[in-house]
C-alpha cells in the first residue's frame, strides 16, 4: 500500500482522497512518474518536486509498500528584487 | 564545530586599525550565524538608541556555514546594523561572490566600527587589511565603482560591496551593492556605510575552512546542484509573477488604492518582459536557479541599457503602483536607482505617495517642481532623479516617508503605506491574512523577504517541520501561525546566508539543509532543532526593537489595509481581525500581549544571558 498526497495548487489532481487527504493504492514497486501518470497531475504545467517519506525523489525511483509519495508545488521566484 | 574560523574581523575606520577576534562556538551552535549572529552582536556591542548614522553605530556583515562549502545558493551575505528608517535593528541581504571570498579570508563576521577621516574603500586580502583612499571614487556609481577597483586591485575576480552616490548623502534608502549586481536592497544599510566614509569593501581570500567531512559535504552540493538545477527552471525570472500575483490580488495597484490591473500586468510581465527588453538570465555564483536577468534595450538617444532588468519588486513599484505600463520607462528608472544605489521598492512608495498628496492638495505642484500622475513615465523620471540625489521634492525624504508626511502635514500620514517607517513591498496583506502579520512584526519594517507568507497562497509549505499543510490565505485563525512559520523559515535562510530560491523554486527540503550541516560541522539536528535557531534569531532581533523603545503600538497596519477590494482575487477581504491575529502571533512567539518577549521564552530558547536585558526595557 502507497499513500499519496498532493499538497497546495496540487491537490484538486489527486483523483480521490481519504479523510487525511491521502489516495491509497495498493500497487507496489510502481515508479513516481507511474502514479503522476495515473493522475491530472501529468497535463499540468505547474512545476513540482517528489517527496517520498520526505525525502526528495526524482520520477524515477521506485515506491515500496508502506511509501508515503507528497507531491509539491514549486514556487515560481516569488518575492526577490 | 567545524564550517566555521570562528573569527571576527574588526575594522575601526577611526583609527584605521584592525584586530581579530574569536567567536563563541556556543553562539555558532545556537544560531548558526549571519543575521542572528549578527543580532547578538548588534545587542551586545551597541547601546540602545544610538543615531544609526553616528560613529557610535556599527555594520555586521555575517555569514553562516554554507559558505564553508560550494552549497547550492550559498553566495549570499547579510548586513546587520542599525537602519536609519526605523532607527533600530536593520537586516538586509544582498547575493555575489563576495560572500565566499569573506570565508575564504579566513572569517565568518565582519565588524564596521568608528568613521573614515575621509572616503575609504577596504581591502581584505587574507590576514591583510588595507585602508585605501576612496576620495577619486566620490559620485562613482555602483557599477562603476566596482570596475575601477577591480581595476585597481589587478583582478576581476575580486568583489566589491559598494554604496554608490545615494550612500554618500545619506539617502535613508540607499543600499549596499555587489558589484552592482545584487543589493541589500531594503532598510537603508548604504546611508549607515555612507556615514563611516566607507565607499568599498573589496576581498580576496585563499583559504579552505575546516569542514567536518569535506568529501562528503562536496559530493552533497554537487548532488543538489544538479537536481535543483533539474527542478528549478527559472523560466522569466522574477517577473514571471506579476501577472498570476495581479490575479491573485497580491500587487500593489495605484499606490494600494486599485484593485485591478490586468492589461497592465500583461504589459510589464513575462512573456513581453523577456522580449521587450531582450533579456538573458545572470545567475549568481553557485546559483542553480538565476533568478537575476540581464536586459540589453536601444534606447531612443542611440545610448544602450545594459544591466540588470527589473525584479518584480521593482515592477510592482515602479509600475502597477504607479499604473505605468511602460516597461522601457521601468527599465531606465530601475538602472538610474541601481546605479545610485537607493531601494526601488521605498523609492516607488515615495512617488505613490507625492501624487496621492498632490491630488489631495496636500502639496502644490510648485513644490513638486510637476505635475504629477499616473500613468506617466515622465513622472517617474523626474521623481526618480529627485529621490536619488534627495534634490528639490526629493528632501522630503531625507528621514523616509514618515519624514516627508510630518513635512507635509495635513493628513497626509494617514497615505503613507508603511509599517515602522519601512514602506510595504509590492505583496497585498489583503490577499494574504499571514502577510499582515508578518509585516506588523517584521523586526525591520514592513518585509517580504523576513518572511514570505504570499508564498503559502500558492501552496509552499514545509512538510518536514510538523506542518499539514499551507494555511488557508484569508483564515483569520491561521493568520498568526502563518506569519510565525514562514518568518522562522526565512529567518533560518538569513542565519544560513543561503538564497531561498533554493527552496521556494529549487524544491531543497529543510531535512536536506540538516544533511548540508551535519557533512559541513558535524552538528546534528532535526528540521524543528534547525527552525529554533530561527526564532533565537527572531527573539535577540526583537529585544533590539523593545530596547529601543518599539513593542506593540509599533506592530501596525496602514490603514489603507483595512479597505476591502470591490473587484479582482482580493474582492471584498481585509484582515479586520488583525489585532486578534496579532495576539495569536505572540502567543506563538512566547511574547506578552505588549509583544515584549518573555523571561521564560528566552529561556527556553537558550538566551538566558539576555533574561537580564528585560527589566531594564
Amino acid at each position: 500500500m502507497i499513500k499519496v498526497k498532493f499538497l497546495g495548487a496540487l491537490a484538486p489532481l489527486l483523483p480521490k482522497k481519504d479523510e487525511e487527504g491521502f489516495w491509497v493504492i495498493s500497487q507496489s514497486e510502481i515508479s513516481v512518474k507511474d502514479v503522476v501518470a495515473m493522475t491530472a497531475a501529468k497535463d499540468t504545467m505547474l512545476k513540482y518536486s517528489v517527496l517520498v517519506n520526505n525525502q526528495r525523489k526524482t520520477p524515477d525511483y521506485l515506491l515500496k509498500d508502506g511509501d508515503t509519495m507528497l507531491l509539491m508545488l514549486l514556487m515560481p521566484l516569488m518575492a526577490g528584487g | 564545530m567545524d564550517g566555521y574560523w570562528k573569527k571576527l574581523l574588526r575594522v575601526n575606520l577611526s583609527t584605521k586599525t584592525y584586530q581579530i577576534d574569536p567567536i563563541n562556538e556556543k553562539d555558532l551552535e545556537l544560531l548558526l550565524g549571519g543575521a542572528a549572529l549578527g543580532a547578538k552582536i548588534l545587542l551586545d556591542e551597541v547601546p540602545p538608541k544610538v543615531d544609526p548614522l553616528s560613529p557610535e553605530n556599527k555594520l555586521v556583515f555575517a555569514l553562516g556555514f554554507m559558505q564553508a562549502v560550494n552549497f547550492p545558493g550559498n553566495a549570499k551575505w547579510s548586513v546587520i546594523t542599525k537602519g536609519p528608517l526605523t532607527g533600530s535593528f536593520l537586516d538586509s541581504a544582498g547575493t555575489g561572490a563576495w560572500a565566499p571570498q569573506l570565508k575564504k579570508a579566513g572569517y565568518d563576521v565582519l565588524v564596521i566600527e568608528g568613521k573614515a577621516a575621509e572616503l575609504t574603500y577596504l581591502y581584505i586580502n587574507d590576514d591583510q587589511v588595507e585602508f585605501r583612499s576612496a576620495v577619486h571614487l566620490k559620485g562613482k556609481d555602483t557599477v562603476e565603482t566596482s570596475r575601477i577597483i577591480k581595476e585597481e586591485l589587478g583582478s576581476s575576480n575580486i568583489n566589491a560591496l559598494n554604496v554608490g552616490p545615494a550612500g554618500e548623502i545619506l539617502s535613508p534608502i540607499a543600499c549596499i551593492s555587489c558589484d552592482g549586481h545584487s543589493f541589500a536592497g531594503r532598510g537603508g544599510a548604504g546611508a549607515v556605510m555612507g556615514s563611516k566614509n566607507l565607499k568599498a569593501i573589496a576581498v580576496w581570500g585563499t583559504k579552505q575552512v575546516p569542514v567536518h567531512d569535506l568529501a562528503g559535504a562536496t559530493a552533497l552540493a554537487k548532488e543538489l546542484f544538479i537536481q535543483l538545477h533539474q527542478t528549478a527552471k527559472s523560466g522569466g525570472g522574477t517577473p514571471d509573477v506579476m501577472v498570476p500575483l495581479e490575479a491573485l490580488g497580491d500587487v500593489p495597484i495605484q499606490y494600494w488604492r486599485g484593485d485591478v490591473w490586468h492589461e497592465g500586468a500583461k504589459m510589464i510581465g513575462t512573456p513581453r518582459y523577456t522580449e521587450f527588453l531582450h533579456v538573458k538570465p545572470l545567475p549568481c555564483q553557485n546559483c542553480p536557479v538565476g533568478c537575476h536577468r540581464h536586459i540589453h534595450l536601444a534606447l531612443p538617444d542611440g545610448s544602450v541599457l545594459d544591466g540588470n532588468g527589473p525584479e518584480y519588486e521593482t515592477l510592482g513599484m515602479l509600475g502597477a503602483s504607479l499604473l505605468i505600463d511602460d516597461l522601457e520607462a521601468i527599465a531606465i528608472a530601475n538602472d538610474k536607482a541601481n546605479r545610485a544605489g537607493i531601494d526601488t521598492v521605498s523609492m516607488g512608495a515615495f512617488i505613490g505617495f507625492l501624487i496621492e498628496c498632490y491630488e489631495a492638495g496636500f502639496i502644490s505642484a510648485e513644490a513638486i517642481g510637476m505635475v504629477p500622475k499616473w500613468h506617466d513615465p515622465e513622472t517617474l523620471q523626474f521623481l526618480t532623479d529627485k529621490i536619488t540625489k534627495l534634490e528639490g521634492v526629493g528632501q522630503l525624504f531625507r528621514k523616509g516617508i514618515r519624514g516627508a508626511a510630518k513635512i507635509i502635514g495635513h493628513d497626509a500620514a494617514s497615505f503613507a503605506v508603511e509599517v515602522k517607517n519601512l514602506d510595504l513591498p509590492a505583496h497585498d496583506p489583503r490577499a494574504v491574512y499571514g502577510l499582515a502579520v508578518n509585516y506588523a512584526t517584521s523586526p525591520r519594517g514592513a518585509c517580504h523577504e523576513r518572511g514570505n507568507p504570499q508564498a503559502s497562497a500558492l501552496g509552499l509549505y514545509y512538510p518536514d517541520c510538523d506542518m499539514a499543510g499551507p494555511p488557508e490565505r484569508f483564515d483569520e485563525q491561521a493568520a498568526g501561525y502563518c506569519a510565525f512559520i514562514y518568518q522562522n523559515a526565512s529567518m533560518l535562510y538569513n542565519n544560513l546566508t543561503m538564497c531561498k530560491f533554493m527552496v521556494n523554486n529549487g524544491g531543497l527540503t529543510i531535512s536536506e539543509i540538516t544533511k548540508e550541516l551535519e557533512l559541513a560541522t558535524g552538528l546534528k539536528l532535526t528540521t524543528m532543532e534547525l527552525l529554533k535557531t530561527a526564532e533565537r534569531g527572531i527573539a535577540l532581533q526583537r529585544l533590539i526593537n523593545v530596547r529601543d523603545g518599539m513593542s506593540r503600538k509599533d506592530d501596525t497596519l496602514p490603514p489603507k489595509m483595512l479597505n476591502a477590494a470591490q473587484a479582482g482575487g482580493r474582492a471584498g477581504k481585509a484582515p479586520v481581525a488583525f489585532e486578534k491575529m496579532l495576539d495569536d502571533y505572540y502567543t506563538l512567539r512566547g511574547w506578552d500581549q505588549n509583544g515584549i518577549p518573555k523571561a521564560e521564552t528566552l529561556i527556553a530558547l537558550g538566551l538566558d544571558d539576555y533574561v537580564s536585558f528585560l527589566p531594564k526595557l
